[in-house]
């Protein structure tokens, strides 16, 4: 297993899959020629010569990377907008998501922008709700999974040798199993064992799917900053913390981790996207968040396939919403790849 | 002498593997699935389930329990349904060919048309076709595949038939009324689902393509190919093809358990009568009787998948072969 290809945080979730090394956009799409901006260094090393700008910080420099990156800057937007949609479905929308309207199947209409559902439920005011899920699920996914992936990641680069090893082929083992159905029966876990359901909360919770998934998300961000802190361990400025007494906690902490934080910011956004993806097709398999209240944009999508001949804004919907928001936060990870982690993107 | 032992110890690793994989599945089903939910109910004595419980040796420890399950399976003894009551073999081994009926022909298009797409992509780098590629396949990562098989059906068979009055495809089950086997019915039956299956894999597969070839054509031995007057189709297809498909057979080999997720999502849009729905239907019934076998053939599945990875990798790229 030592020789498998490369797997990518973020994509290998999501689609299931690992992804190889350059599914990101090519410039031509984002970020026209954003390697020829030349980086910091020189117009900071130089400050002292004749011709010396003012040095631009790290931060203006990802900045003006960022800037370059034309899907990213559009995601960015479109997903702020959307976000203040679902946070405040009032704006658009005075129907509850579980209130009924006395209208069942009915195509979009200048009352039901979105339609009714099969038992007479607003569309969109169901897809602005079930958004507060999928997107709550999405980050805090990511989250969770990054503190797990992080410390596993930096515990296992710094320390190196056995235990190194030993958080690696853990690592692989995860990454081995095959995630949709790993993660269905362990969503089942909480019905039969009553640990389980005051862990992580009854069966078909949002609290007990973000675990689920979040124990199955970590490995891309572990595999990552491993590499990132290996990288590191040598250089000077780890040495010098540690002649000056530093403690091993302290070396990580303060100085290995912070150097990562361009990796980890671009893999937890990848891992919204590949998590967001992840509990819509569990939910739409019946085994995510249970629909009977709480609507999201997978469970609004379980059981309409008998549907797609008369009502197809049922799939429409809720679809393009998943599809959006995805294509959103991918884009905008991978503006952010080029502005805080350019080393990472392969010269093509 | 160095191939033979890495190839025997990589044998013993996936034994091992086999070995604890099986265990943690049949912990996970026993914690997962109460096997006497189909006795709950009014007029249940407590007799009865005691004497259902001795029949599966549900009491035994839990050690007795795994290897009395794994003895029979291993001989071939599947049991039967607890809910059903009919063998488990003969019900399994139709979904399991269904299955594979519908993951050969996805495969199938999905090598196809990744290495195609792959190639054009590499050898017209920054093309127009190059950079829809790249788009394309960034946005098809962005669809999850059952939300693909439910547009698939709305835009293909429904939009078609307002179109052209009529759609050469079906949207389920393998077969119409009164057809069977697998002729021109299965393939109109077969082919949006074999889509569905293959677009995510397509896009990876290109794009993994593409850098292996790009790699490829920068190396010595093709500007060699091409000094010594090899025609550019050959150079392209018998010398960089060729080695920049290594990688990606090993890929392939690995990827069974993402192929895996995408045909459970996609029978269930489709309503393939396929192995994903077997096990939907076994693990709401809560019954593990068809769950554990089931599972085990997919993770011994998976397992056996990667170790043929590994070894191809030896035998496809020499420069790999370490002892």
């Amino acid at each position: 297993m030592a020789d498998t290809p490369a797997i990518r945080a973020g994509a290998d979730g999501g689609t299931f899959r690992a992804v190889p090394p350059d599914t990101a956009v090519p410039s031509e799409l984002g970020a026209p020629g954003n390697q020829n901006l030349a980086p910091g260094p020189t117009t900071v090393l130089g400050s002292g010569g004749p011709a010396s700008r003012k040095p631009l910080s790290p931060g203006r420099l990802a900045w003006r990377r960022f800037r370059r990156h034309k899907a990213a800057m559009v995601s960015a937007v479109v997903l702020i907008l959307l976000s203040i949609f679902v946070m405040f479905p009032g704006l658009l929308t005075d129907w509850g998501p579980n209130e009924g309207t006395g209208v069942r199947l009915e195509g979009p209409s200048s009352d039901h922008w979105f339609g009714t559902d099969t038992i007479s439920r607003d569309m969109l005011s169901r897809v602005l709700h079930g958004g507060q899920i999928s997107l709550q699920v999405g980050l805090a996914v990511a989250i969770v999974a990054a503190v797990i992936g992080t410390v596993v990641g930096v515990v296992a680069g710094y320390y190196g040798g056995v235990l190194d090893n030993l958080l690696m082929r853990v690592t692989d083992l995860f990454l081995a199993l095959p995630l949709l159905i790993a993660l269905i029966i362990m969503g089942r876990l909480p019905q039969r064992q009553a640990w389980a359901e005051t862990l992580i909360g009854p069966i078909g919770s949002v609290r007990s799917i973000v675990t689920i998934l979040s124990l199955f998300f970590w490995m891309g961000m572990a595999r990552i900053v491993r590499g990132v802190v290996l990288s590191l361990k040598e250089k000077e400025y780890v040495e010098a913390a540690r002649a000056l007494g530093a403690s091993d906690l302290r070396i990580m902490a303060r100085h290995l981790v912070p150097n990562c934080a361009g990796a980890i910011v671009v893999t937890v956004t990848l891992n919204v996207a590949a998590a967001i993806i992840t509990e819509s097709t569990l939910s739409f398999l019946g085994f995510g968040v249970q629909s009977a209240t709480t609507p999201t944009w997978g469970n609004m999508l379980n059981g309409v396939e008998g549907y797609t001949r008369t009502a197809p804004h049922l799939v429409w919907f809720p679809g393009l919403a998943i599809i959006i928001t995805v294509l959103c936060v991918n884009f905008l990870g991978d503006g952010l790849r080029d502005a805080l982690d350019p080393k990472q993107r392969k010269e093509a | 002498m160095a191939v033979l032992s890495y190839v025997i110890r990589r044998l013993g690793w996936a034994v091992l593997t086999m070995f604890a994989a099986s265990v943690i599945v049949f912990a996970a089903v026993k914690a997962t699935t109460d096997p006497a939910a189909s006795l709950r109910g009014p007029g249940i004595r407590a007799e009865d389930v005691q004497r259902f419980r001795d029949d599966l040796g549900l009491d035994k420890g839990n050690v007795e329990q795994y290897t009395t399950w794994m003895g029979n399976f291993l001989t071939g003894d599947l049991g039967e349904s607890l809910k059903t009551r009919r063998p488990v073999w003969p019900d399994l081994r139709t979904a399991i060919w269904n299955t594979v009926q519908l993951g050969v022909v996805a495969f199938a298009i999905t090598v196809v048309f990744g290495v195609l797409i792959g190639t054009i992509s590499a050898v017209k780098q920054y093309s127009w076709f190059d950079n829809a590629a790249t788009g394309a396949s960034f946005i098809g990562l962005s669809i999850p595949t059952f939300l693909f098989g439910l547009l698939l059906q709305i835009v293909l068979v429904l939009k078609f038939q307002d179109w052209f009055g009529g759609t050469p495809f079906y949207t389920s089950r393998m077969n119409s009324p009164g057809e069977s086997g697998f002729g021109i019915d299965r393939l109109r039956h077969l082919v949006l689902p074999a889509l569905t299956v293959a677009v995510q894999g397509i896009a990876v597969y290109s794009r993994y393509m593409r850098a292996s070839m790009l790699e490829v054509l920068n190396s010595d031995y093709l500007r060699t190919a091409r000094a010594k007057g090899v025609s550019e189709r050959r150079v392209i297809v018998r010398h960089a093809m060729r080695n920049a498909l290594i990688p990606l057979t090993t890929f392939a080999a690995i990827d069974v358990g993402a192929i895996l997720a995408g045909l459970v999502v996609t029978e269930q849009v489709f309503e393939w009568p396929g192995m994903a729905r077997y096990f939907l239907v076994a693990l709401q019934d809560g019954d593990y009787v068809r769950v554990l076998p089931w599972l085990m053939i997919v993770v011994f599945a998976v397992i056996i998948f990667n170790l043929i990875a590994d070894l191809l990798y030896g035998v496809l790229d020499p420069r790999i072969r370490v002892g």
